[in-house]
């Protein structure tokens, strides 16, 4: 594992993101953002499932999607450029791998709850209280993502990133 | 800083603040601009409250994190300027939810609301870049 991850950290890619003054920054900065359109449509879609904001039609926020979908691979792009960046600190940071850990669960949260609604949210009324398994799969998303952006911050207080 | 413990936390809350704040903001905004026309514009005020929960974990956790540095932030044109963006962007947020989303508009919005959707998203973008910064220009 050690040797694959140090040799991933010799591409000029990588290298490009550790040394030069401006690149990592702005990579964060584009991590923020993502960061915002994936919580501002996956957390707002729980919040309302959960019953928080009934004024808004499940059907309308499903429709935000593509916006977590863009937010997602915004995120997908800054993150592997950061890894790159530092290959060995980051492959061996438990809290590194805890959040990829949650973020699969995430997804995997995430598309359940797709292959389970996607047909019917459409024909959901505006108000409609959501089924049970609906409420608790949202519920998860809501921590997994927490979890997601806890863990992310918590990285340096970890192992030894660069 | 005394306890690098307590100075995550501070910046993990910060983070999930952001998600709230900035995040419905922007669904907010993209309403405004035209997107997602299947929400009823009067129907997001009640995001609102949901918004200034953001707005206050980020102003506590804020205040808390100046205080571990306030010297370097004071002095710091990083953190004046996100000060500065987020005040406008407050103020915008709080006009639009006054004048945009209490009306049940069902025609085209005026040509102002669309402008000040897009600095709302100026504001807040420029509050991010400005607050990363913060941690490299100082």
């Amino acid at each position: 594992m050690q040797h694959v991850l140090e040799s991933i950290g010799g591409t000029s890619i990588g290298n490009a993101v550790e040394t030069s003054i401006w690149i990592f920054p702005t990579l964060e900065i584009l991590h923020f953002i993502g960061l915002a359109m994936v919580i501002g449509g996956i957390g707002l879609l729980d919040l309302r499932m959960l019953g928080a904001v009934k004024a808004l039609s499940p059907a309308a926020l499903h429709r935000l999607l593509p916006m977590v979908f863009i937010g997602f691979g915004i995120n997908l792009v800054t993150g592997v450029l950061f890894f790159l960046s530092d290959p060995v600190g980051y492959g061996t940071n438990p809290s590194f791998r805890f959040k990829m850990l949650l973020v699969l669960l995430a997804g995997l949260n995430a598309l359940w709850f797709e292959l389970a609604y996607r047909r019917r949210i459409a024909d959901w009324p505006a108000d409609y209280d959501a089924p049970r398994l609906a409420k608790l799969l949202c519920a998860m998303s809501l921590l997994l993502w927490a979890g997601v952006i806890t863990a992310g911050r918590l990285l340096p207080s970890f192992g030894t990133l660069l | 800083m005394s306890s690098d413990w307590g100075y995550s936390i501070l910046l993990t809350l910060h983070s999930l603040g952001l998600g709230l704040l900035v995040g419905l903001l922007l669904v907010i905004d993209l309403r405004i601009l035209g997107l997602l026309r299947a929400l009823p514009l009067a129907s997001l005020r009640r995001l609102m409250p949901w918004v200034w929960i953001g707005f206050v974990v980020n102003a506590i956790s804020g205040v808390l994190l100046f205080m571990a540095d306030a010297t370097k932030d004071y002095y710091a044109n990083s953190f004046r300027i996100k000060l500065v963006c987020i005040a406008v962007g407050v103020a915008i947020a709080v006009y639009l939810n006054a004048r945009v989303l209490r009306e049940d508009h069902t025609g085209e919005l005026p040509r102002s609301a669309a402008v000040l959707a897009y600095a709302s998203l100026a504001s807040w973008t420029g509050a991010i870049v400005a607050g990363r910064l913060i941690a490299y220009l100082t």
